[in-house]
């Protein structure tokens, strides 16, 4: 025994020596999470994609700076109390999956192997569109952002910021690049739960994207607005009525579920704002019965309409601590308590008031009139709403035609609850005219973003820069198109 | 088991005897094993006791040379059987050793107190060293001073005892437990008899005999990459050579609410200082709610304070509305509450009791132990009982093969362990309260099967807005958690010669845990839900090592030298799901009453080591010791083609005071240094990236690319440790004198780099940086009165640390290590001290003026500077005092700690005044007249400084100097968009003092035991946490503050502090 022991020690010794001399020791795959796939499936990632569409249609932070609705207890973005927001997660969650399924649809071989979830083709335009409109709502909220320089990782750190001109003009390419690509006899993405793979569907959103994107900078570069919106136009893809808007639509479970529901499920933080409850009732404009509902408790309002219907209707003013939400209107409940209740991308209304502008200037829509165009946006919001043709046509006849400031002040309240877009038309059309809120310690509506504190200290050279190109980095500084 | 009733050398007479006939079976045993003796062998018996003759139990007596030893028993006897011609060594913490001839009388062993002088320390791998010899700061905690006052944690049973040891991070009013922060990490190994265990609440402080910390890199080089950021070695007691030994152990404490923070109660609950007036509407109300018409009622949807003066007035509680109940229709007055907060919280009892058995002879020690803590919480409903269960083994199969083995076993299980955390009762009573409420009607939240809230939505729909009654939760969502653990060794050490010597091990350390959680089906606030959780932990440890001790130059130089190696298998794995919706079935949680699909995650994380080492310590003539180790560490979790880092120390100690001639003043002095390296590996799974697996969306599968990059070149680090250190002892060793500086840097380890989010990865691990951390460790003792029968010793510590960020990554200067939102940061910046705090501050101009700018409305607003520094994580210094004092049979003992400078951040204050819950929100103001008044009626809080008009280059506001002298109404003042939006406001500073503990120890005497037929009885009085003598808010406790994404930095809604007192008995046959 005591000599075994001891040839086991002589063993033990001269393993250890033997495995001193060993540079490097095999482990094989220990190191490989199994918690994940090595290899992508496309379909997968861009439903994980399409899963932050919701985050831009139901943007509180820019329908409270637009007066829609404000808050009740505790007034934060009301009082414009946001100073920075962080655009990294836009990046690294839905535009990397997006640049992944462009990249795997690039590659023939990978593009062979993701033939399952689609054809290559209408996988690239579906991953492009949306990664474009994802961009629209970025340059839109902060201006400049890397773009050129973007997604190399720790080879490049410090991306340099592209322009909003030069962004736009990357969209533009890319919108029309897409739209290219799309084939609507081959199968559409799988995995697409925005249109369930139907191509003409991205085709009208592909159009109204750029038609959107046109109308945007019509005041800097009148001239690619000019031909992008009638190339749009021309294109008779776009969602001139109701059945063709394209609508996000909610999945019931809890995961899947409208925002909107989510948030009064448990709370009550918002509250409808006085200020479209009051520009409502003073036009005795129909939309206030469905887009509001009566205050719970009671107290009344000052009514306007006959049989003063309206008496229940309370808007609450911006940016006050408004603890006694029952005093107050409430977002309609169709919208707040119904998880399926979908948020509008693009909608007839959206696109006549557009095009209203488009004929104002004179382009080529169809020959149609600003007026006419005008009056067929409010008649297809109001259709939307569920408001009866004849009270819509009194309100149009009672509301006529008279320029621009009509039709911003007509988008204002047909984009009701669509944050990001309602904004930046605000911005671009500097109408209708909101009294920012008096509770606010500084009381200017902002017109931007700032970028979040890290960028100043780990990008600090291009940081320097785009201050230098765009202006200081605060909420007040206008963007690109936004130069009245 | 030996039923003593004899004196103390009658009693040896009989061990004696037993003795010689235990000699038999030690015959026995070895004839079994094919191997006779070599050596003849005698017994010694002898009884250890200190130069006053108090008998010294837990003393070391070993055989010099061999690994053959024993410690003295509760009254200081031992037997041991020893080789002819031997030498003994007797030896005890504190104490100077003795070494015998084993033909010597053992019978009177006096040992002198020492300190440091001849003392022997537990270092790596369990090695027992002279700490004169070690090369590097060394301290250690006898078992018996946790034993007394019961401290369950063994975190605060260090606490203020070991220079540099800074406790962070356990609410009291948790079952949690508090961890040690050495040298400026947490993330310490704590090592049990050899075994590498998880966490320190595996350990059973009732079975430690001394616990050994072990700071720095020279200390600790032996463990590798594991052991870098400091170990902490737990000897386990064993068993008394020669005796049956059976103890008692028990206690019972109380753990009680220690303070709350200040609240006003001047005024109640609501948004404004109206009531609200019902308006009876016959169409929705019930006609017995006719007579309320008209009738004031407060704003019971409201969670603040800012509601009407609590003057008398007869209002409509929350609780009169419902028919058929007690209080219906009755109108209350508005008045202060009865019953307050403090009265929510229970009284809890913690039992603890533990019997141990042991029984030692010269070929066998055994230790058996049993503990049972039976725990309550002070929020209603709240338990945690946890058995453990502990052997040891060890006996000699031949006097050359001796076989050890230890297992330990624990069952936890706990209901309701309070969270802390936003949104929980502490929050909602410090944050979120109608100061008004009386707690004796709070007590019921169920009313004829609905369910009821005094924060109603209002009177016509009784659903409650944020929260439900404070019971509702201990009582209907319950959380469940239970831990099933289990570590343990088998090894065999096989002595060739007095020269060579091996041993093996192997050592298995097992975690499982099952938790789950619910929401109520019967809550009208929230969805309800169910989630379980199974993680289970597992490593394996195969361990080796080659031993070799010799003398050359006629004794003069000592050798002896180590080879080893280990193999490390560690895995992970982990199972949660949790449903979603809600539960389709009332009163059932099961994941199989999900409204909607599961969402479930399953995972596992494997790594795998390897490590190989040589180490040998040489001394000459006693006097200068030099110590040196080689080490390989290979790791799964590096670039496969470089995963293997190298890595050596060398350390040194020199005792000049053998040089100077023998004298009463400097009798020690001993200067040591060392040089040192450990291996850094990167986390697993960070060379390679793979997709993260999402939820259903719309019933489609999602996939996400990983937000953080792969990087395959990632090899493992070094860091580097200079240390310094003298040890004194001055005036016959009256006093003692430890002093250490270190100074570490950490070069190219793994460390994660932000990236910014435009790169398509928010981060990755690299290769990179650079940190430095020094420090000094500061101890001192000292007996004050060393009189016959009173004596008073006196130890203090202190410790400073300062780490300073030299680089992180070229371009990359700043990181968040935590955030709590944008506006309030932990970070680390290149040439900045790390942990440092930015955030949202307060502006003041170059006179030192607040800066405020005006609204409309005669309204101001605290003018802010974003980004701001605003102070730093680390304090200037830590340390503790510890005071002994004995009479007689009597022993006082108390334990302070203390902490300067370093800074947390407070959630529960930001809100607390934000709802007028604080005391300084109502009151007069300077002009005598109710703050809360209406500004143009002489209310308001008075503010004095200038005007912001306008912004510099950095954006930060600027002042032309125009004067702002004003008052300003409080709801405004302290809202959110004001002062509640500068975060620097609850920024604090985290310096307090605090007495933690208190013993008082009686030793019963002899007479009364052996009257009792027992051997040793003692009865000590405790209290663990009683005083926080200073802290900037005196309702937190700075060391107790909650973790926030790894660090103790931020409170986000802290329960109350809480003191215990108990009292322990224990029994000894």
């Amino acid at each position: 025994m005591m000599k075994k022991i001891i040839k086991k020690t002589f063993i033990f010794v001269f393993t250890i020596i033997l495995f001193s001399a060993c540079e490097t020791v095999d482990y094989g795959d220990t190191n490989v999470d199994p918690s994940g796939p090595s290899a992508a499936v496309t379909s997968q990632l861009l439903t994980w994609a399409q899963s932050y569409m919701p985050s831009i249609l139901v943007e509180e932070q820019s329908i409270l700076y637009m007066q829609h609705i404000t808050q009740g207890q505790y007034p934060g973005s009301s009082r414009y109390e946001t100073l920075t927001n962080n655009y990294s997660s836009w990046y690294t969650d839905p535009i990397q999956n997006l640049n992944k399924i462009i990249e795997i649809n690039s590659d023939t071989d990978s593009a062979a192997e993701a033939l399952a979830y689609g054809d290559t083709n209408n996988q690239l335009a579906v991953a492009k569109l949306i990664r474009a409109y994802m961009l629209q709502y970025m340059t839109d909220k902060w201006g400049a952002l890397p773009w050129t320089d973007a997604f190399q990782g720790i080879d490049n750190p410090q991306p340099r910021f592209d322009s909003q001109q030069s962004i736009y003009s990357y969209m533009f390419t890319e919108v029309d690049e897409a739209l290219a690509l799309i084939q609507t006899n081959s199968a559409g993405p799988v995995g697409d739960i925005m249109f369930k793979g139907d191509m003409n569907k991205w085709i009208s959103f592909g159009n109204s994207l750029k038609l959107t994107m046109a109308i945007r900078v019509s005041d800097v570069d009148p001239s690619t607005a000019q031909s992008k919106l009638e190339q749009a136009y021309s294109s008779g893809t776009l969602p001139t009525t109701n059945s063709k808007n394209l609508l996000f639509n909610y999945g019931a479970d809890d995961l899947s579920d409208s925002p909107w529901e989510d948030n009064f499920q448990t709370r009550e933080d918002y509250i409808m704002s006085n200020t479209l409850i009051e520009n409502l009732r003073s036009n005795l404009d129909p939309r206030l019965f469905k887009y509001a509902a009566p205050a719970r408790d009671s107290v009344f309002g000052n009514p306007a309409f006959p049989g003063a219907l309206d008496a229940g209707y309370v808007g609450a003013p911006n940016g006050k601590v408004n603890g006694n939400v029952p005093y107050f209107s409430f977002i309609t409940s169709e919208i707040i308590y119904d998880p399926v209740y979908p948020s509008s991308i693009y909608t007839a209304a959206q696109v006549w008031l557009t095009l209203a502008e488009a004929a104002k200037n004179g382009w080529n829509v169809g020959g149609v009139s600003a007026a006419d165009y005008y009056a067929g946006g409010i008649k297809a919001s109001m259709d939307f709403w569920g408001v009866d043709a004849q009270e819509a046509q009194d309100y149009i006849d009672a509301h006529p035609y008279t320029g621009i400031d009509d039709i911003a002040y007509e988008k204002w309240v047909a984009l009701y609850l669509n944050g990001p877009e309602t904004w930046a038309e605000w911005r671009r059309l500097d109408a209708p005219n909101l009294t920012p809120s008096i509770y606010a310690s500084d009381q200017r509506i902002p017109v931007r973003a700032a970028y979040d504190a890290s960028v100043e200290d780990n990008n600090s050279a291009n940081y320097a820069d785009v201050i230098s190109s765009q202006g200081p980095d605060n909420l007040h500084t206008k963007l690109w198109w936004d130069v009245k | 088991m030996i039923f003593s009733s004899f004196s103390v050398s009658l009693k040896l007479l009989i061990l004696n005897t037993i003795k010689s006939m235990k000699n038999y079976q030690v015959i026995f045993l070895t004839f079994f094993a094919n191997i006779s003796f070599i050596f003849s062998q005698t017994t010694i018996n002898g009884l250890v006791s200190d130069n006053q003759g108090l008998p010294l139990p837990g003393a070391s007596i070993v055989e010099e040379g061999t690994s053959n030893g024993t410690t003295s028993d509760f009254d200081g006897i031992f037997t041991l059987e020893v080789s002819n011609n031997s030498s003994i060594s007797i030896s005890y913490v504190g104490y100077q050793t003795i070494i015998i001839s084993s033909d010597g009388d053992f019978s009177q062993i006096k040992l002198e107190e020492s300190n440091t002088l001849d003392e022997v320390v537990v270092t790596s791998f369990g090695l027992s060293r002279e700490k004169k010899s070690l090369g590097y700061s060394q301290q250690s905690v006898g078992g018996e001073q946790l034993v007394k006052a019961r401290e369950t944690d063994i975190g605060n049973a260090l606490a203020g005892k070991i220079a540099g040891v800074q406790i962070v991070g356990n609410n009291s009013s948790t079952f949690g437990a508090s961890q040690i922060r050495l040298r400026g990490s947490d993330d310490v190994l704590y090592v049990v008899d050899g075994v590498r265990i998880y966490t320190p609440t595996d350990i059973n402080t009732d079975n430690v005999a001394d616990i050994s910390v072990l700071k720095g890199a020279s200390a600790t080089a032996l463990y590798g990459p594991e052991g870098r950021n400091g170990v902490i070695i737990i000897t386990s007691k064993k068993g008394t050579s020669g005796k049956a030994n059976f103890e008692i152990d028990q206690s019972i404490a109380i753990n009680q609410l220690a303070e709350l923070p200040p609240y006003q109660n001047e005024y109640g609950g609501g948004y404004s200082q109206s009531f609200n007036t019902f308006n009876y509407d016959p169409s929705v109300d019930p006609p017995s709610w006719a007579s309320f018409d008209g009738q004031p009622y407060p704003d019971f949807y409201a969670d603040e304070s800012w509601g009407p003066r609590l003057d008398g007035t007869l209002v409509r509680h929350w609780d009169s509305w419902t028919p058929g109940t007690p209080e219906f229709g009755n109108l209350r007055p508005w008045v202060p509450s009865p019953n307050d907060i403090d009265t929510f919280y229970e009284d809890a009892i913690t039992s603890n009791t533990t019997l141990a058995f042991s029984k030692a002879d010269t070929d066998y020690n055994i230790r058996s132990a049993i503990s049972y803590i039976d725990q309550q919480g002070i929020i209603p409903n709240s338990k945690n009982k946890t058995i453990r269960f502990n052997l040891n083994l060890n006996y000699n199969i031949s006097d050359k093969l001796s076989f050890i083995t230890n297992l330990n076993i624990e069952d936890r299980e706990m209901l309701n362990n309070p969270d802390q955390n936003y949104g929980n009762l502490g929050s909602n009573f410090n944050q979120w309260w109608q100061r008004q409420l009386d707690f004796d009607r709070l007590k019921e939240y169920e009313e004829g099967g609905q369910i009821i809230s005094w924060n109603s939505r209002g009177p016509r729909d009784g659903r409650p807005l944020y929260w439900d009654m404070p019971l509702f939760g201990s009582y209907e969502n319950y959380k469940n958690f239970n831990k099933n653990s289990s570590y343990g060794k088998v090894g065999l050490n096989y002595k060739f010669n007095e020269k060579f010597n091996a041993n093996v091990e192997v050592r298995k350390t097992f975690h499982s845990y099952v938790q789950d959680d619910r929401g109520t089906t019967k809550s009208t606030l929230d969805p309800a839900f169910f989630s379980e959780y199974h993680a289970r932990n597992e490593r394996t440890d195969f361990f080796g090592l080659v031993t070799y001790n010799d003398r050359f130059l006629n004794d003069d130089l000592t050798l002896n030298a180590r080879l080893g190696g280990e193999k490390i298998e560690e895995t992970y794995r982990l199972l949660s799901s949790n449903t979603n919706g809600d539960l389709t079935i009332p009163d059932f949680y099961n994941l199989s009453g999900s409204k909607d699909p599961v969402s479930s995650n399953n995972s596992a994380t494997r790594q795998k080591r390897d490590g190989v080492f040589l180490t040998a310590t040489a001394g000459y003539k006693g006097f200068v010791y030099l110590d040196g180790s080689y080490r390989y560490d290979w790791n799964s979790t590096a670039n496969p083609d470089a995963n293997r880092i190298e890595t050596t120390a060398i350390s040194t100690s020199f005792l000049a005071h053998e040089l100077l001639p023998k004298n009463q003043i400097l009798t020690f002095f001993k200067i040591r240094a060392g040089i040192s390296e450990a291996p850094i590996f990167p986390e697993p799974y960070k060379t390679t990236s793979v997709y993260g697996v999402g939820d259903l969306y719309q019933g489609s599968g999602t996939l996400a690319v990983g937000s953080q990059q792969e990087n395959p070149n990632l090899t493992g680090g070094i860091r580097s440790e200079f240390e310094v250190g003298t040890e004194l002892q001055l005036f016959s060793s009256k006093i003692g004198l430890d002093i250490s500086y270190f100074d570490r840097a950490d070069n190219d380890i793994p460390v994660l780099v932000p990236l910014d989010g435009s790169t398509g990865y928010s981060s990755i691990i690299v290769n990179s940086g650079k940190q430095t951390t020094d420090g000094f460790e500061i101890a001192l003792n000292g007996d004050v009165i060393d009189g016959e029968n009173f004596k008073w010793r006196l130890g203090i510590n202190y410790a400073t640390l300062s780490r300073f960020v030299v680089e992180l990554y070229e371009g990359i200067d700043t990181r968040d290590l935590s955030t709590y939102t944008s506006n309030m940061k932990l970070q680390e910046r290149v040439g900045e001290e790390w942990g440092a705090f930015y955030g949202r501050g307060f502006t003041y101009d170059a006179n030192g003026n607040m800066l405020f700018k005006a609204s409309s409305g005669g309204n101001y607003y605290y003018s802010r500077t974003p980004n701001k520094y605003l102070g730093n994580l680390l304090p200037d210094f830590t340390g503790g005092l510890t005071s002994n004092m004995s009479y007689k049979n009597f022993d006082l003992t108390l334990g302070f700690d203390f902490q300067k400078g370093g800074k947390y951040y407070s959630r529960t204050e930001r809100y607390y005044d934000h709802s007028g819950l604080a005391l300084y929100t109502a009151g007069l103001n300077d002009k005598g007249n109710p703050l809360r008044d209406p500004v143009s009626q002489g209310g308001g809080v008075h503010i004095q400084g200038v005007l912001e008009t306008g912004l510099d280059a950095n954006g930060d506001p600027i002042s032309d100097g125009t004067v702002v002298d004003a008052y300003v109404d409080p709801q405004n003042l302290y809202g959110l968009g004001n002062l509640g939006n500068i975060y620097e406001n609850n920024l604090h500073d985290a310096s307090y003092i605090k007495l933690r503990t208190v013993r008082f120890n009686y030793r019963f005497d002899k007479n009364i035991t052996n009257s009792l037929n027992i051997e040793g009885m003692s009865l000590s009085v405790f209290a663990n946490n009683l005083w926080l003598i200073d802290a900037d808010l005196k309702w937190i406790d700075p060391s107790e503050l909650e973790k926030r994404s790894g660090y103790n930095w931020a409170e986000n809604g802290t329960l109350p502090r809480t003191r215990s007192i108990g009292a322990n008995l224990k029994l000894t046959f």
